[in-house]
């Protein structure tokens, strides 16, 4: 007994001390993300000065399902900079930040993480990136490389967190041939949402007799897009309030609730349990499906019975689509972040990029190789029109800079939910959505 | 009598079929759909096999991970984690179902406590724990803390339970010591509680994702699960690969399965003291 | 007097053999597993979000859930799941473990049909049962159909989407059940049946008055583990409906999962996990105390 009971008494304590240093040593960094990198573990003392190999891990999930590309970024960057060594790991998007959270919490993150620009949101507000604002100016680095509106999506309150690697929008692809054979003109930047129903509707049919329509007109988006095109967002420009309630909010819902429900050209939520609009578009049983340029090599190689092409999607009162962005960012434990910034500069400009977009990985955020390498990679494939994708970018929004945004999201989801099964009005379910948002934003 | 004897086999073949259905369905239209080219996925009834066979999921599935190598890495994991708490389950499910000691019930619900946390609260502190070992990206990682399980000393406990005590007590007076009983006797009359100890610990390491996808970096010890991940895009479903995937890893576990559960009938305890 | 020494000195005989028998045991799961779950309650008494160093709360994260409607409506819902699917499991999978230990033929066939789905992969079983529950094309409507009746929104509609998770954690949950039970059922020894049937008892009598007590163990057992493996289920949710809709089929492992990793409430997120340790172990220790009555050989 009293064996056992010191042996517990033992690993109780050991226990206890575990749980109190646990978390402590990201400490410095999360209160002050300015701060000069405190080593996260205990400081090695007379660390050799870096004339030596220095070696970076780098975590991406960048063209995870084909290795090679990123490989091939890490060789050539390699090749190019003798003294650093670079650890590659791949990991899928799904799984990737739950990975580096816990890797975080553990002390041991990599040195370079790749960042969609939600995420860098709440990871930079939190203290778990590097400012990149003084390597910039230190190496009078040119940020005019990418897109504008691309770094914007990595800045954080003024201060550049990210160097982005490529972007992506959803633009409309359509079913030419299905349009050819309806004799209906093909959809274009200049149709408004009206049209759109109208038009879609045509495509609207019960292919096999048995009472359930097999083929729609139109693919639903993400919720939030119907939003930009009334120029409205999910939260008001100061993420102050709840933004739902206003005209523009209702009305851009209310098509979409009634897209599914009244007007039925798209599939509603009891036709989309297991075949999604995705699997109907590729099927040839959906005329228009919003989606972005990471359909382009998937339609291309399982697309053969129909000729699509892709257009702007139809305008509200406005033109609004997604806009996203990746880049690669520096983790603010890593202790070799100046050969990180010299990795996160080739890996995403010209260089790096240009053998992503080889491999067909969404479109660089490097200009000159999204206008040559993207358009070129394309030709003599589908779609005709590859520059629907760079115009798109002028119109594009992105969701609300606020570190609880999928905590706010989930919540709205829960009511919209109510309003597409006609349990509640657009109305009340938006208003109902604004109560539970307004209180979490004043937690 | 005869008659009435081999209807109550018919039906109950009958009965057993149609539950049999209902179970094997979703498994047959894995392997139908894993056959098929995407295109066809809906454009044909789900149990039609489409002609020319399309292996391309499966070339897929060899071809661009490296297939052997996580599977060989997994089955190692498996198999010696099965070993490890056939040997520690069933020891500690001895103890403390048949000997009698100081503290012996406060000590067993402390190994049920231990069960009662989800995994998802308590990944972050295991994953601080192997850091400080210095076992992350390691096999070794993966494998010791999984050589002992309260769910396998449990389920062991609680089968022991029932062992009769005659055949304890002669061996007592025998002049056999717990672990001569323990050796001898129990676990040579105990293989259907093994043998499904075994299969159920397999499959779990098997088909675990989450624990070896945080602490495996390196490609070379990458588990089968995680592998097969890398294969699968987050925008749509490519539902031949992933159902490809899904059979493959699958029919290891059954092929186990199938050889475990003859053990089932084997072994009948100890015939000749018994009849 | 004698025969009271002889006892006691086998008694600490065997409580040495005890120790000796739980010690590998016993380090692994109190290094492996006990310690995180301390350090988890640590968490849980603190807000943390990873990144940050957490801040020292006391019990406030207990105190907000109370006050949460989603966290009280999940738990409700957690509740339901496993009040409905557990004794139905163990109900099902107890007829089917005797059903499958008869000699016919083919019953390694049938065996290792009922255990099919215990070993896919949950994505799978999930994309499959999307499938199977679609409300237009899917298997289950199309086969009301031809009786007549109406489609039904399995996964559509909020009032009836909680259950049909059910009856898949019910699906997958038998084959598990039935192989410890059969287990069960193989130790029994023959010789009790062949006594019971020369004292002339009928086959229901040999089941409540042999096969019953002797898989009571087992019952305990799977009841056990079913409360623990429902409460913290969280993989067929995830890949199957993500909560929705309208949050019908959120279930208290997955709520965890959300705020724990996605919403980066570490410390709530150990709370409610905590919240659920402390209803699970009152329920084990009911049945612990209980057990006496109903399972055999717990009298030892």
């Amino acid at each position: 007994m009293k064996k056992a009971l010191s042996l517990l008494a033992v690993i109780m304590i050991l226990s206890l001390i575990l749980t109190a240093c646990t978390p402590t040593p990201n400490s410095p960094q999360a209160n002050e993300p300015n701060s000069e990198a405190a080593p996260v573990e205990e400081p090695v003392a007379n660390e050799p000065v870096s004339e030596e190999v220095q070696t970076i891990r780098v975590m991406t999930f960048f063209a995870y399902d084909n290795p090679e590309v990123e490989k091939e970024v890490v060789a050539q960057f390699e090749a190019a900079h003798p003294n650093i060594k670079v650890e590659l790991e791949l990991v899928p998007f799904v799984d990737i930040f739950t990975k580096y959270k816990t890797l975080s919490a553990g002390g041991s993150a990599p040195d370079v993480i790749s960042m969609n620009f939600e995420n860098l949101r709440q990871f930079a507000t939190l203290g778990a990136l590097e400012p990149l604002g003084d390597y910039i100016a230190k190496d009078s680095y040119d940020m005019s490389t990418y897109y504008e509106n691309t770094n914007e999506m990595h800045n954080v309150d003024g201060t550049q967190f990210g160097l982005p690697a490529t972007f992506s929008n959803w633009v409309l692809y359509y079913n030419k041939t299905m349009f050819d054979e309806k004799g209906i003109e093909y959809p274009s930047a200049s149709w408004d949402w009206a049209k759109m129903v109208e038009e879609g509707q045509k495509f609207v049919s019960d292919d096999d007799g048995d009472g359930i329509v097999d083929t729609y007109g139109y693919g639903l988006a993400w919720w939030p897009m119907y939003l930009f095109m009334y120029d409205t967002n999910v939260l008001t420009p100061d993420n102050a309030s709840c933004a739902l309630t206003s005209p523009g909010a209702l009305q851009a819902i209310e098509n979409y609730v009634k897209a599914q429900n009244e007007d039925g050209i798209t599939a509603n939520k009891e036709a989309q349990t297991a075949m999604g609009d995705w699997d109907r578009f590729v099927a040839g049983k959906l005329a228009m499906f919003p989606s972005g340029p990471w359909a382009l090599k998937p339609f291309n190689d399982s697309i053969t019975t129909f000729e699509w092409d892709v257009t702007h999607h139809p305008i509200g009162t406005q033109q609004g689509t997604f806009l996203y962005s990746n880049s690669y960012a520096i983790s603010s434990g890593s202790k070799n972040k100046d050969a990180a910034w010299e990795f996160l500069k080739f890996a995403t400009g010209p260089e790096g990029s240009l053998i992503r977009q080889k491999g067909n990985f969404e479109i660089s955020a490097v200009k000159e190789i999204a206008e040559g390498e993207f358009i070129k990679s394309l030709e003599g494939q589908y779609p005709a029109h590859p520059e629907v994708f760079m115009e798109a970018t002028s119109y594009g929004q992105k969701l609300p800079d606020h570190a609880r945004l999928s905590e706010i999201l989930d919540t709205i989801q829960a009511e919209l939910d109510l309003a597409v099964l006609g349990d509640k009005s657009v109305e009340q379910a938006m208003t109902d959505a604004c109560v539970a948002v307004d209180s979490l934003l004043s937690e | 009598m005869l008659k009435q004897f081999s209807f109550r086999k018919i039906s109950a073949h009958l009965v057993l079929l149609f539950g049999a259905v209902f179970m094997v369905t979703p498994f047959i239209w894995s392997i139908t759909t894993s056959l098929k080219p995407l295109e066809n996925v809906f454009n044909t009834p789900p149990f039609q096999i489409t002609f020319p066979l399309n292996f391309d999921a499966y070339i897929t599935i060899l071809g661009k991970i490296n297939f052997g190598l996580f599977t060989m890495n997994t089955f190692k994991i498996a198999v010696l984690i099965t070993v490890g708490q056939l040997i520690t389950c069933s020891m500690a499910g001895y103890a403390f179902a048949r000997i009698k000691f100081p503290g012996r019930d406060f000590l067993f619900i402390l190994f049920l406590i231990t069960m009662m946390v989800p995994a998802t609260v308590t990944m972050i502190p295991n994953f601080i724990l192997m850091s400080k070992f210095g076992w992350v990206n390691t096999h070794t990682g993966l494998i010791i803390p999984a050589l002992a399980s309260a769910f396998g000393t449990f389920l062991m406990r609680q089968f022991f339970l029932s062992f009769p005590s005659d055949l304890e007590d002669a061996a007592k007076l025998d002049g056999c010591n717990p672990f001569a009983f323990y050796w001898r006797i129990l676990l040579p009359n105990s293989k259907p509680i093994m043998a499904t100890l075994g299969v159920m610990t397999f499959q779990w390491v098997w088909n675990d994702f989450q624990w070896p996808l945080i602490m495996i970096n390196s490609e070379s010890k990458r588990t089968l699960q995680v592998g097969l991940s890398y294969l699968l895009n987050e925008n749509y479903i490519d539902w031949p690969v992933l159902m490809a995937g899904s059979v493959v890893t699958i029919l290891p576990v059954i092929i186990l399965f199938f050889f475990a559960q003859k053990n089932f009938v084997e072994s009948i305890k100890l015939s000749g003291l018994k009849g | 007097m004698v025969s009271n020494k002889l006892k006691k000195k086998y008694y600490w005989k065997d409580a040495i053999w005890g120790y000796l028998f739980i010690l590998p045991s016993m380090l692994l799961v109190l290094t492996f597993v006990f310690i995180p779950v301390i350090s988890s309650f640590g968490i849980s008494l603190t807000q943390w979000n990873i990144f940050g160093s957490p801040e020292f709360l006391g019990f406030a994260n207990y105190q907000k859930i109370f006050s949460n409607q989603l966290a009280l409506f999940t738990y409700k819902n957690t509740f339901i799941f496993s009040f409905i699917s557990i004794p139905i499991t163990i109900f099902l999978s107890l007829l089917l473990s005797i059903a499958l230990n008869q000699k016919i033929k083919g019953i390694s066939f049938y065996r290792t049909s009922y255990y099919l789905p215990v070993i896919s992969a949950s994505v799978a079983v999930s994309l499959v049962f999307l499938w199977i529950f679609d409300t237009n094309y899917g298997l289950l409507n199309r086969t009301l159909s031809i009786f007549g009746i109406d489609p039904i929104g399995w996964l559509t509609n909020p009032k009836v989407a909680l259950y049909s998770v059910i009856l898949v954690s019910i699906w997958r949950g038998l084959g598990f059940n039935m192989i410890i039970f059969l287990a069960a059922i193989q130790d029994i020894p023959r010789y009790l049946y062949d006594a019971a049937n020369i004292d002339g008892a009928d086959k229901k009598q040999t089941f409540f008055n042999i096969t019953l007590p002797l898989v009571s163990p087992a019952i305990f057992f799977t009841f056990i583990t079913g409360i623990i493996g429902s409460f913290q289920s969280f993989d067929l949710i995830y890949s199957m409906t993500q909560g929705g809709p309208a949050r019908a089929t959120y279930l208290i492992g997955f709520l965890i999962w959300k705020e724990a990793f996605d919403y980066l409430h570490m410390g709530y997120g150990a709370a409610l996990s905590f919240i659920l340790f402390l209803i699970i172990l009152v329920f084990t220790l009911i049945q612990w105390f209980f057990r006496k009555k109903w399972v055999y050989g717990e009298e030892v």
